[in-house]
């Protein structure tokens, strides 16, 4: 049993004309009760609930300050490798992209490991490619104890893999494991993962599954907005929240919402266009929404976003933010850039996110969780 | 209203009956028909064979009445899987409720015996139901184990204080993917109302009807109110307005994007 | 229950040797049986219920189907429960 088989059950087309036919009323029963299922929360993401956005927003600030106080944890991606075996439209680092490849060595590693101590990062996300050969299991085992020394919370993001293999890399001190399935829709999914082991959509699909199973701390998962129509994907990501919640009742989860950007490279990621588009507004809309239906879970934001809509966003309900991040392998200890996973939108220092932070009367948190008992 | 669904049997009545404390078992028998119960629990003693005991079984399978039989009198493990054998023997039936308080005076239910017993009865292919305090990860231990429900309590046993367990239900309801029952201390047909709103599957009452003035009528009431709270859940109630904290526009900032 | 004036080994000598007595307990109360008697023939022997009820020797329970195969010794401890009322 996993998330397939539950996902199985649910009808694209059907979620998505329930989303939108949902009314004022609907809006106003789900932001009047105490607590929320998900077609609460198909209501706090259709249209219908867009007039109501300041009144969620409070709901939203309440809700988070409750249960996280006035704390925002820090985090910072380290890059070490774009080399990738898939074939994503959307990504900078597609294979059938022609950029420098780049998979950092131990030194090398070591180097951006000084440069983000130096910006008091205790919190590294891990992300690589998706190249299961040259960038998989013996690199990993060979860099995470390593990297897990000089930082007390290690995630990562890089190809699925198998339950034991998380289990192994638990015990030398993976902590987090952050993996989107991009789209919830099978036939898009397709047309935007043209070769290399993501195309398997179900084996991505139960990827937190396994990470539950192997007893990993945090799963994180989300939709790439903008690939679908982004308010049933983001149903579908709110569905798989709830349904790794009920199954794995002792792990806990984050979301993140990245929307699609524009990344450089060749056909197709170059003017690859969103297929719906989110506003800002509605992307204030859904993280209210997201926090309104679960008071507990983290939410995300990174550099996608630029630092007006950050510093804005911060308090309505976001609890972990990254910051300074660079999307290219040894983009900390270098100056040159090549070609980036993403775009990046904001580029202040980690210094200046901390400032703001603070002006915005909020503590920032370099070290989230000090793991004393259990390794 | 939707029928519910333990183990192997499905029940149309959400109120589920203790047979203890009535003052002779015809009037135990009427009260319970009356309530409409599908599931009443008894327990199991050591028979003084010159004192005949009223037969307490006949009058409920006639009415049909599904039996559960409890696991009283066992202060551990040992004793609490040695009566569910028992009672298994005695009665035909794999079902029990699974009860073992070592505390003569509250009656609170232990624990870590009732983990232990109930992962062996479990194995040993009962359909466990067992009684527990109203903590979250306790029923969630005792669900992995296979329990066919939960039975967490409302208030102490024979206390009557209703559902002073209220806020840590609300949380073993939300998390528990098994049926909840709310067991022990409900003393008023509010409280068993007020659990069914809250989403219970059900709620097991003796000493309020048996120790009622009029057992019969009591009986009565709480299946009306058993029934409206289920209705009033599955209808979807209104919630209170939570007021959020007042202060500047927390929106205007995205005019200006 | 007083005890019988002669020792069990006293009556056993006493008797012809067909109907030896052996003392097990009901409920925790002494009983003599005979030898070899299985548990359906000291049910009928005194009247026992047998109606929702359970018969435990030596905190063992006694399935009904064995109730004519499971002989009795010196000794044993039959425990009778039966359903009573409660919550």
């Amino acid at each position: 049993m996993s998330f397939y088989d539950h996902f199985k059950q649910f009808n694209w087309d059907d979620i998505s004309m329930s989303i939108y036919a949902k009314t004022a009323k609907d809006v106003e029963r789900a932001l009047a009760k105490p607590k929320r299922d998900l077609e609460d929360f198909k209501a706090l993401i259709s249209p219908a609930a867009e007039p109501y956005l300041e009144q969620m927003a409070k709901l939203s600030y309440s809700l988070t300050r409750k249960r996280f106080g006035n704390t925002m944890s820090l985090y910072i991606p380290l890059y070490l490798s774009n080399l990738c075996a898939n074939a994503c439209t959307y990504c900078g680092f597609s294979m059938e992209n022609r950029i420098k490849r780049r998979t950092l060595n131990k030194e090398e590693v070591a180097a951006e490991i000084e440069a983000i101590k130096r910006m008091k990062f205790d919190n590294v996300l891990l992300v690589t490619g998706e190249h299961e050969t040259k960038v998989g299991m013996k690199y990993f085992r060979e860099m995470v104890p390593m990297i897990k020394q000089r930082f007390n919370y290690l995630a990562m993001e890089v190809q699925p893999l198998d339950q034991d293999e998380y289990a192994e890399l638990k015990s030398l001190g993976l902590d987090a494991v952050m993996v989107y399935q991009e789209t919830y829709h099978p036939s898009t999914y397709a047309e935007h993962h043209l070769r290399g082991n993501k195309m398997d959509f179900r084996y991505r699909l139960e990827t937190p599954d396994r990470l539950a199973r192997a007893g990993i701390d945090k799963i994180g998962i989300g939709s790439l907005i903008g690939l679908e129509e982004w308010r049933t994907d983001c149903f579908f990501a709110a569905a798989h929240l709830d349904y790794l919640e009920r199954t794995y009742w002792q792990s806990r989860y984050s979301i993140s919402f990245p929307r699609l950007r524009p990344c450089a490279g060749n056909a197709p990621t170059s003017g690859l266009q969103p297929k719906s588009v989110m506003t800002d507004k509605q992307l204030v809309q859904l993280i209210c929404a997201y926090r309104l239906f679960n008071p507990e879970v983290e939410l995300s934001l990174s550099t996608r976003e630029s630092p007006k809509f950050r510093d804005n966003v911060l308090p309505l309900g976001i609890t972990s933010m990254s910051a300074a991040s660079k999307t290219q392998p040894g983009g900390y200890a270098t100056e040159e850039v090549e070609l980036e996973q993403f775009e990046i939108s904001d580029e202040r220092s980690a210094a200046s996110v901390e400032d703001m932070i603070r002006a915005k009367g909020f503590d920032p948190v370099w070290r989230d969780w000090h793991s004393v008992y259990s390794g | 209203m939707s029928m519910l669904k333990i183990g192997d049997k499905e029940f149309q009545s959400r109120l589920f009956t203790g047979t203890g404390k009535f003052s002779n078992s015809a009037l135990m028998a009427e009260a319970i028909q009356v309530s409409g119960s599908q599931l009443a629990t008894m327990a199991l003693k050591r028979v003084d064979v010159n004192d005949q005991q009223d037969d307490i079984l006949q009058p409920l399978i006639h009415a049909g009445v599904n039996l559960l039989p409890n696991t009283s009198g066992a202060k551990n493990a040992k004793d609490a899987v040695f009566a569910a054998q028992l009672a298994r023997e005695a009665l035909g039936t794999n079902w029990v409720k699974l009860e073992i308080h070592p505390d003569p005076k509250y009656l609170m239910p232990d624990p870590i015996e009732t983990l232990a017993a109930a992962e062996q009865l479990v194995r040993e292919g009962f359909i466990v139901l067992p009684y527990c305090h109203a903590d979250p990860v306790l029923c969630k231990r005792l669900e992995e184990v296979g329990c066919a429900a939960v039975m967490p309590l409302g208030a102490p046993i024979g206390s009557n204080k209703g559902i002073v367990s209220h806020d840590f239900l609300e949380i073993i309801i939300d998390q528990a993917n098994v049926p909840v029952v709310v067991d022990a201390g409900i003393g008023a047909p509010s409280h068993a109302a007020r659990a069914m709103e809250m989403g219970a599957d059900a709620v097991l009452v003796n000493t309020a009807i048996a120790a009622a003035s009029d057992p019969v009528a009591m009986a009565k009431a709480f299946k009306m109110a058993v029934e409206s709270g289920r209705m009033a859940y599955e209808a979807g109630l209104a919630g209170q307005v939570s007021h959020a904290v007042a202060s500047s526009p927390l929106t205007a900032f995205l005019d200006d994007l | 229950m007083t005890p019988p004036n002669h020792s069990i080994t006293e009556l056993n000598d006493a008797t012809s040797g067909k109907d030896k007595l052996v003392i097990i307990t009901i409920n925790d109360q002494p009983q003599q049986v005979a030898l070899n008697a299985n548990l359906q023939q000291i049910i009928t022997q005194f009247s026992l219920p047998d109606v929702g009820c359970v018969f435990a020797i030596n905190n063992q329970v006694v399935p009904r189907s064995e109730w004519a195969s499971t002989v009795l010794s010196e000794g044993d401890s039959i425990s009778l429960f039966q359903a009573i009322a409660g919550g």
